[in-house]
């Protein structure tokens, strides 16, 4: 009576068995959803938003979410938050995709490379990639929006330095673990051309894991951004960021709290949806562990 | 039966708190050796009180350096390093008589040779007050305790003028060299409460009380620490966390300062106002009716009540309203008049707009009075851009052609004359565009040569005139500004001028 061998195991392509492990977890399914919502909020602020994010109203200053007309209330100078809030989605999603360009346009070919044809591109690319790694982070970014003056471009473009090493890092360990494949070793032996190797070859086995850091990149890239708004380093006032109204909301933190709750829980929501969608993505990609 | 000796301790607590937060200030004597900790916004950015560029200085260097004249709380003069000065009858020459017996930091002896040294590199071109003290003409020595100002007009401005940067004593060994002047940038030399043991600068200094300062009444401490947060908050929380004793309120933070248990705010409406400036050798501001459209365009209530929660006052003219120079022939050049403002602007070519950059300070006050100046200007059609710097950076990149105008704090002068000469004075180098009103000199000449107060009200007012009727500036508001201090904290008192010396301020155990 038994009815083996199940379809399953016999037709389920690698497609199918990705977004099969990926969708399985709610929490996946969640942080996917707040992604998703925060991304047709950010190309759609312009028509979403109630107000003008910039727009004042001096007699309708620090109303309380779900007061009239504003449904997360105004900030110091009566500006309505949700609009900004929107507006600041924008500017996250930005610099998290601006920043991570810049990482993988500076971090992914030269790790290709070193990872393919060690030797002296391996020396001198990994010395480079150690001493931008043995800065921390934020401080990297900070001397270099210091140097450059404060601007959002700018704040991208030190976000993308710092994952520069980190993209590089990644992508090199794969390299070499594909490289010793013989798929390879056959390819070579042939005489294709090296960067047909790699695009070829190398590149589609080292995107699973690049997949992965990219993710979790989304999420530093976007507390990056915040933390320069905060500290002044980011998008200049009165334009909205989540980083520039949580630091407004803080100045004025005694007269009343919502300014600061409301971007901080954006923040950290976002943030966490970054992160949980990286884990489910490493969970989920290459070979299926422990299961029966 | 265990309830009774807590509620004992509770009731002891009370009691102790009651009698501890009585009258709002320490009780007892004050402990000579106490280190008063005090955080504020801004430091010095050099300790060379006639060739810094920050009239700013002021409120470190006041520590370490008397002035020939001090002030008292309500901005009126009172005997410094001199004990007493007499005009001539034509105000024409000015006699201080110093206090005999005293020795700067290095061994140096105070004398009128001394005082003579100081007064004439005060006057040098490249002195911060040299346009302050352009009345001066030579300075004599009459006698090693007197010293005589021969001056090219009347100078009644002088005795006020003197209790500032202009009127600093320092070692003349301190600047006899151009390698001692460059060394005076980090170190002090003077005569004053305190010495400087060590500094960041910028972010911190520590000072140390005087042994043997002349004036006893003036000095209860054994040092003071001086600690620099531009971020208010950061400030206040020093104080309620006991990591500092007293700190600077800005208006919009006084109403969480007075909610700090063990603390008193004392705080009231200042000299210091906060200002738009032009470089009037940028963007559009070389026309006058661009200025002052600018004037016009400005809703001052709005802006006192979104950056400084009303506390201060709306500008109604370059002097608060209750002051001696009245605001009232100024009235109708810096009242909110959208559809003049707009006139002015037609007039001026620009009814389309025109956009330009302002600088302004990361704190926040400053920040949010530029959102809002910005939104108004939006209004009439002008394109303001923000560009925050740190208050280290921002005046002196301001000076150096950063932007195209500012949105800064101009510190309380204890002399209105001082005001005007720091910044409309072609000659000043606070005054970025090097460009003069139109009877500016003969209206301040005028004022200078009288003394009576009221009458002096008059003429001031004129001058003030002169000024805004070129739009050389925006007046915006006045602070509110004080200090929170912990109870332990005695004796201080806000001045009018805004600068908190700490002259009589002690601390008990």
């Amino acid at each position: 009576m038994s009815v083996l061998p199940t379809t399953r195991t016999v037709v389920e392509s690698p497609r199918r068995r990705f977004v099969r492990r990926f969708t399985g977890p709610w929490a996946n399914r969640f942080a996917l959803l707040v992604l998703l919502v925060w991304l047709v909020a950010a190309v759609a602020a312009p028509w979403l938003a109630p107000y003008d994010p910039l727009v004042q109203d001096i007699d309708a200053r620090r109303l309380a979410p779900l007061s009239d007309g504003h449904l997360l209330g105004t900030d110091a100078l009566g500006r309505d938050t949700l609009s900004r809030l929107l507006y600041g989605a924008r500017v996250a999603g930005l610099a998290a995709i601006t920043s991570v360009g810049v990482g993988l346009l500076g971090g992914l070919v030269p790790a290709l490379l070193a990872g393919l044809l060690r030797g002296w591109w391996d020396a001198v690319f990994s010395r480079i990639a150690d001493a931008l790694l043995s800065f921390p982070p934020l401080l990297l970014a900070l001397a270099i929006v210091g140097v450059m003056g404060p601007n959002l471009t700018n704040a991208m473009l030190a976000i993308g330095v710092v994952f520069v090493p980190r993209f590089y890092r990644v992508v090199r360990a794969a390299t070499l673990a594909v490289r010793e494949e013989t798929f390879i070793e056959a390819s070579r032996s042939i005489g294709t051309p090296t960067a047909w190797i790699l695009r070829r070859h190398v590149l589609p086995n080292v995107l699973s894991p690049l997949a992965v850091q990219i993710s979790l990149a989304f999420g530093f890239a976007i507390l990056a951004e915040s933390s320069l708004s905060f500290l002044g380093l980011g998008v200049q006032p009165p334009d909205p960021s989540w980083g520039s109204m949580l630091s407004e909301g803080r100045a004025a933190w005694f007269y009343t709290p919502w300014p600061v709750i409301v971007p901080t829980v954006t923040v950290v929501l976002t943030v966490l949806a970054c992160n949980v969608v990286g884990d489910g993505l490493s969970d989920s990609v290459g070979r299926e562990k422990g299961r029966a | 039966m265990k309830r009774i000796p807590a509620l004992a301790a509770l009731a002891c607590l009370a009691l102790t708190a009651a009698c501890g937060s009585s009258g709002g200030s320490g009780s007892g004597d004050p402990d000579p050796n106490a280190v008063l900790r005090y955080t504020t916004s801004a430091g010095a950015t050099s300790f060379d009180p006639h060739k810094t560029v920050a009239a700013s200085d002021f409120i470190v260097l006041n520590l370490v350096y008397d002035r020939l004249v001090h002030q008292d709380a309500q901005g009126q003069p009172v005997p410094g390093l001199a004990e007493s000065w007499e005009f001539s009858d034509d105000f024409k020459t000015l006699t201080f008589h110093l206090r005999e017996g005293l020795s700067f930091e290095d061994g140096t002896p105070f004398d009128a040779e001394a005082a003579k040294a100081n007064l004439d590199r005060a006057r040098e071109p490249d002195s911060i007050s040299a346009s302050l003290l352009s009345a001066v003409d030579s300075v004599d020595v009459v006698d090693p305790a007197t010293v005589k100002l021969n001056l090219n007009s009347p100078g009644v401005h002088l005795v006020l003028t003197l209790s500032d940067l202009a009127g600093m004593m320092v070692s003349p060994k301190a600047f006899a060299t151009p390698d001692a002047a460059k060394a005076l940038a980090t170190d002090s030399d003077g005569i004053g409460r305190f010495t400087l043991a060590e500094a960041d600068p910028g972010s911190h200094y520590v000072f140390e009380a005087v042994k043997d300062y002349w004036d006893k009444d003036a000095l209860k401490l054994g040092g003071l620490e001086f600690s620099v947060a531009t971020d208010p908050q950061t400030n206040l929380n020093a104080v309620s966390s006991d990591q500092a004793d007293c700190a600077l309120v800005s208006p919009a933070m006084i109403a969480p300062a007075e909610q700090i248990p063990g603390a008193t705010t004392r705080a009231r409406t200042v000299l210091t106002q906060t200002v738009l400036y032009f470089n009037q050798t940028k963007s559009e501001f070389d026309d006058p009716l661009v200025r002052r459209a600018i004037n016009l365009a400005i809703d001052r209530d709005a802006i006192l009540e979104g950056a400084q929660e009303g506390k201060g006052e709306a500008s109604q003219g370059l002097f608060p309203s209750d002051y001696f120079v009245s605001n009232d022939p100024v009235a109708d050049l810096v009242t909110y008049n959208q559809d003049e403002a707009r006139d002015l602007l037609k007039q001026a070519g620009l009814e389309k707009g025109f956009s330009f950059t302002a600088v302004t300070l990361t704190i926040p006050q400053f920040v949010t009075t530029a959102e809002i100046i910005k939104a108004q200007l939006a209004e009439i059609g002008i394109d303001m851009e923000i560009k925050a710097l740190p208050p280290a950076d921002m005046g002196v990149n301001f000076l150096k052609g950063t932007g195209d105008a500012v949105i800064t704090a101009w510190t309380g002068r204890p002399d209105p004359s001082m005001l005007f000469s720091a910044y409309f004075d072609e000659a000043a180098p606070q005054n970025v565009s090097h460009v003069e009103p139109e009877g500016f000199d003969e209206a301040l000449a005028a004022a200078n040569a009288i003394e009576e107060t009221a009458a002096r009200g008059d003429a001031l007012a004129a001058v003030q005139k002169v000024v805004l009727e070129a739009g050389a500036v925006v007046p915006v508001t006045f602070n509110q500004v004080g200090t929170v201090c912990n109870d332990r904290v005695t004796g201080y008192e806000p001045t009018v001028v805004g600068i908190s010396e700490f002259r009589g301020v002690g601390m008990t155990d």
